[in-house]
């Protein structure tokens, strides 16, 4: 942060250092000569730093023609938008903090654009200018810069993905009203830049004047820009529904305390049950949810007074990694997603081994009517084991993910295929080829439905009936990396390398919500167990909390963890979640905190300023040895159990 | 008049800061080179390079997105692998480190009956009855993949772990480091300027003024560890060697006479078959004994074996063997003389194969010494007495001394004599009786071969013909 905001306010050019240089010498005969360009544009400088904007504009009118020479019109076009843009860079730099900040959201779309026109005619005079202006452009946009500075002429313009992106869209700002007033008093002499923000700019109204640089800053880093306000017309019913469980668990978090009256407000944006098809809870599933309910009493509440405890799982011999792990929901297995292409199945309960249901022949020959004990016979009591390794992927298994049932196992890996394995035979059952590598698939919370994240730059959404996806959201601009289901199972979030967070409902195919504000590829995504809010990670450390009922950032928490997989997960009464880089570190992070604070500032549904770096958000940060953590996740009594792989 | 600021014309040294584009095409020149072609066009090789270049970009970019997809920090070649396959311009390079069409490779199993070892995975019927030892083939073990578990923090607070990390991998990265204690610095002392103190007197102030209990860091020795499948087969070795089956141990001391390949566990195997000897030996355990006797035996005439480096643990072990008082629990019928005659052997054996070239004749002495003190002690009973007598007659050297060995014997011999004799009389132990005849047997076998040896007679030097210790 401190670094940007470093960049941001040194705006300076080669020009004005030039200006200063003269003025000493210009100095002693400023009266006896007619006042030139410079010394206007000076008095001009002065006028706008003190507000004296209607003096200004007057004085702009009448020395029109003094100050018109410095524009475009001696100069050949190419060089004309250096100088141009030189201009636009200093009327930012004179502006207030806020107004300034604003601006600098500009600077870039401008500055690739100008450079994009500039390599078509003449290849030289682009490059120039992009040395030159370079170091103007806003931190968090330096991976663009980059992207553009690999181009060298026309040919290779062509080949860029990202102009193609650039070009086809509208870069999105978002200007408050005083900005948006020195931003056309400033257009009647940048005619070049004013071109540009026409046709490629899309500027929005902002309903609220914001007070704070770092609101703004926070919101920036999209490839295309912020979101628009539009985006937040669907509705969302992104509660969950509460069943004996979740109300048990509530009890449990809330003793004493009175939060009964927000329980309620949040059961009216529940999707009705049959919103989608689903299927019916089974037998299992309820089991499973019996099982839990009996240690909800046991279950810790983990806050900043009473910290958590970790149990670390360290992988070592793994021939050149482990890429992906996930545990069970109770907690029972771990299967392990290995860099050679296999996936290894570990019981964590030695004396509860993997059983493994016995050939088919056999199973014909179990008479079901007569047979006292079926379920026995079935499996292969003594041929169980506490490890299991499933071999067909071709590349690195990049996502596992258990059904809620823990009968399945999803896998996608490098050799583009997306697996479902049966833990029962211990087999892989189905083989989904896909056109391009997978990054992650991820099953909804009643099972059947799964979502994949693809390098095709597509989130889509399957069934485990069909070999072809029932969905496809194809709106990102870059790579899918991550996926997460919403707990009502209606929605999917996905994080891109395009910096946004989306939000797509399942049942109608469109994207719901929108989120930028991300400075880097997303590693991590995840929903809330309350179904309200987004966390997502991206690679330069920084975490994101996002609030699904009114499009808008809630807090940022800025790191410098430089990140490779990220993992969020919360614990089971959703208060607080945990989270790695993809390094040798875990951070607590505590949700009841933020939301306290954020209620506490007042029931303004309207507008708040995202919390950056709130004190009493971090609740714990936990270092390991040399384990790069690659999995978290909580026990049903909110012990946390961290995955990595040694060395790695 | 008015002043306009225009960009000027970049100087030559601004374009340092332009990429590579209009730099010679060094590399593909060069490349072109190699092959001998020379004629290639500026413009060509140019294009060529701008190419070539423009993949790699991509492809490193590519490679380091699954770099991180995979969750790690360092590239490997995998991913590199993985980038150009992708990306389908693998052209006739057919690379791959990692070999996933053979992944199933465990569950492969041998088709019993097939001596060659043809595998399937399907499991074979047992129906054709064929010995184990017959279709056991050698198959490679991959390291199993291990997961260790341990309590990172307690309740907010970091549990000090004891969980140190021995990975055996190969560029030995992962190894706890040991780090010495930071080394005190040593002051610098003033010498004293007065010159009429003399340099004794100025070296014994040094020596008080200096610090002695200074602390000096030293690196821990570490021991070479075995790979997986080196440890393997020295437990299943030592199972077998030790074990019941005579038809597989013999074939396990064939296998420890003659591979080649057994020096790099040569310490492990040996400290572990010795300290089975001392600890059977306090056991009374007189059949371990001898087989792990036989393991050395099998060591020692191992031609590829340099038995030197283990020399601190085997002649401990067979001295033991040779002398020990008692090493078996019924020592009226148990056959501990051949177990001391075996081991005596065995050492003699080892000694002038392997150890004599080298020291000229130092150890032997050394062996006899040891055996000679044990020979005249008092407290020595006949049967360690008798598990010297070899010793002594091989390891006896010149002429000479086997005069005076002789006379030594003699006595002995006599001791013997009379101690049977008057046995009966004075009602000494069966047992004792028994071992002093042995002994006396043992005694004038040993006499009659000095006296061969040297050509002595009878209390009579001669010309020793067949001198083989210096």
């Amino acid at each position: 942060m401190d670094s940007e905001n470093s960049s941001s306010h040194s705006i300076s050019s080669p020009q004005m250092f030039q200006n200063t240089h003269n003025n000493s010498a210009m100095e002693d005969n400023l009266l006896s000569r007619p006042m030139n360009n410079e010394s206007l544009q000076m008095i001009i400088g002065y006028l706008r730093r003190n507000g004296l904007t209607e003096t200004e504009e007057l004085l702009t009118r009448e020395a029109g023609p003094v100050l018109r020479v410095e524009g475009s019109n001696g100069l050949p076009p190419e060089e004309a938008i250096s100088v141009e843009f030189d201009t636009f860079v200093q009327h930012a730099n004179d502006c207030t903090d806020v107004v300034q900040a604003e601006f600098s959201q500009l600077l870039f779309p401008i500055f690739a654009h100008s450079y994009i026109a500039l390599i078509e005619k003449h290849a030289a005079t682009a490059r120039i200018f992009f040395n030159r202006f370079k170091i103007f452009i806003p931190e968090c946009f330096s991976e663009f810069v980059y992207q553009l500075s690999l181009i060298e002429d026309a040919m290779t313009l062509r080949a860029n993905e990202h102009v193609h992106i650039l070009r086809e869209n509208k870069f999105l700002v978002r200007l408050s009203r005083p900005t948006l007033k020195h931003l056309e008093s400033i257009q009647t002499r940048v005619i070049g830049v004013k071109n540009i923000i026409a046709k490629h700019i899309c500027i929005e109204n902002a309903d609220e004047v914001s007070t704070n640089r770092t609101t703004i800053e926070t919101q920036m880093g999209g490839i295309l820009g912020v979101t628009s306000k539009s985006d937040k017309r669907h509705k969302m019913m992104f509660s969950v529904l509460k069943d004996e469980l979740m109300q048990n668990i509530e009890k449990r978090k809330t003793k004493g305390k009175d939060w009964k009256d927000m329980g309620k407000k949040m059961q009216t944006h529940c999707p009705q049950a049959d919103r989608i098809p689903l299927p019916p809870i089974s037998e299992h599933l309820r089991e499973e949810r019996r099982n839990w309910l009996r240690d909800v009493g046991k279950m810790a509440i983990i806050s900043a007074e009473s910290p958590v405890s970790i149990c670390m799982y360290t992988t070592v011999n793994a021939p050149i990694g482990v890429a992906s792990c996930d545990f069970t929901d109770d907690s029972s297995l771990i299967a392990m997603g290995l860099s050679d292409s296999s996936i290894v199945m570990n019981a964590m309960d030695p004396m509860n081994k993997m059983k493994k249901l016995r050939d088919m022949e056999f199973l014909d020959k179990i008479d079901i009517e007569t047979a006292d004990n079926v379920q026995s016979q079935m499996f292969d009591l003594q041929g169980s084991t506490t490890s299991v390794r499933y071999t067909g992927h071709g590349g690195p298994v990049f996502s596992v993910n258990f059904s809620p049932d823990r009968r399945l196992l999803i896998s996608s890996a490098g050799d583009r295929t997306v697996r479902l394995w049966s833990m029962e035979t211990q087999r892989n059952a189905v083989i989904y080829r896909t056109p391009a590598v997978v990054w992650q698939a991820q099953f909804c919370s009643r099972g059947y439905y799964f979502a994949t994240a693809s390098a095709d730059k597509t989130a889509a959404m399957w069934s485990t009936d069909r070999m072809h996806p029932l969905r496809i959201f194809a709106d990102p601009y870059g790579d899918v990396g991550c996926i997460d289901y919403h707990p009502n199972c209606n929605y999917i979030a996905g994080g891109s390398d395009d910096r946004y967070v989306r939000v797509w409902d399942v049942c109608s195919g469109t994207r719901v919500r929108i989120f930028s504000g991300h400075k880097a590829s997303i590693i991590a995504v995840k929903f809330s167990p309350c179904g309200r809010y987004i966390v997502s990670l991206d690679a330069i450390g920084n975490l994101m909390i996002w609030d699904l009922a009114y499009q808008r950032l809630v807090a940022a928490e800025i790191t410098e963890q430089a990140g490779t997989k990220g993992s969020i997960t919360f614990s089971r009464d959703g208060g607080v979640f945990a989270v790695s880089h993809g390094n040798s570190s875990i951070q607590l992070y505590s949700l009841d905190t933020l939301i306290g604070t954020v209620l506490a500032a007042g029931q303004n549904d309207s507008y708040i300023e995202p919390k950056v770096n709130l004190d009493g958000f971090n609740i714990g940060s936990y270092a390991t040895k040399e384990t790069a953590v690659i999995g978290l996740h909580f026990t049903r009594r909110n012990l946390l159990l961290g995955f990595g792989c040694f060395g790695q | 008049m008015s002043k306009t600021v225009t960009i000027r014309r970049p100087s030559p040294t601004k374009t340092s800061e332009e990429p590579a584009a209009h730099q010679t095409p060094i590399f593909t020149q060069t490349a072109a080179e190699m092959l001998g072609i020379t004629s290639l066009n500026t413009e060509a090789a140019e294009l060529l390079e701008f190419l070539s270049r423009e993949k790699l970009k991509e492809i490193v970019r590519l490679s380091a997105k699954w770099t991180q997809k995979s969750a790690r920090r360092r590239m490997a070649v995998a991913d590199v692998e993985h980038a150009i396959r992708s990306t389908r311009q693998c052209g006739g390079l057919n690379i791959s480190s990692v070999d996933t069409l053979n992944l199933g490779i465990q569950q492969l199993q041998p088709i019993q009956g097939t001596s060659t070892g043809i595998y399937s995975f399907l499991k074979s019927s047992a129906d054709v009855d064929v010995d184990k030892e017959d279709t056991e083939t050698f198959i490679k073990i991959p390291r199993d993949l291990r997961v260790i578990s341990y309590p990172l923090v307690n309740e907010g607070q970091p549990v000090q772990s004891e969980y140190t990390v021995n990975v055996d991998e190969d560029d030995g990265n992962f190894f706890e480091k040991i780090v010495p204690e930071v080394m005190t610095m040593i002051p610098e002392k003033n010498t004293p300027s007065s010159s009429t103190t003399s340099s004794l007197q100025m070296f014994r102030d040094a020596v008080k003024t200096a610090k002695i209990d200074q602390k000096v860091g030293l690196k821990p020795s570490t021991i070479e560890i075995l790979t997986v499948e080196q440890q393997i087969f020295m437990k299943d070795i030592i199972t077998v060697c030790m074990g019941q089956d005579d038809k597989k141990r013999h074939e396990a001391l064939y296998t420890l006479e003659t591979d080649a390949g057994l020096q790099v566990f040569l310490p492990h195997l040996t400290e572990r078959i010795c300290k089975s000897i001392s600890a059977n030996i306090s056991q009374r355990c007189l059949s371990l004994i001898i087989y792990a006797g036989r393991v050395l035996r099998s060591l020692s005439h191992n031609k590829a074996c340099d038995m030197t480096v283990t020399l601190h643990h085997v002649l401990p072990a067979l001295l033991s063997c040779c002398v020990g008082r008692n090493m078996c629990l019924r020592p009226e019928t148990d056959n501990h003389w051949a177990l001391r005659d075996f081991s005596a052997k065995t050492l003699v054996g080892l000694v002038r194969d392997q150890v004599d070239k080298h020291d000229a004749g130092r150890t032997a002495r050394r062996l006899f010494d040891f055996s000679h003190r044990i020979f005249r002690d008092t407290g020595s009973s006949f049967s360690m007495i008798y598990g010297t007598v070899h010793i002594l007659q091989e390891f006896v050297a010149g002429p000479k001394k086997a005069a005076w060995l002789l006379t030594e014997l003699g006595e002995t011999n006599a001791r013997c004599k009379s101690h049977i004799e008057s046995g009966s009389r004075i009602g000494a132990s069966q047992l004792s009786i028994q071992e002093a005849q042995k002994l006396n047997q043992q005694i004038l076998k040993c006499e009659n071969s000095i006296r061969n040896r040297y050509n002595l007679q009878q209390q009579a030097p001669g010309v020793p013909i067949n001198r083989r210790f210096h």
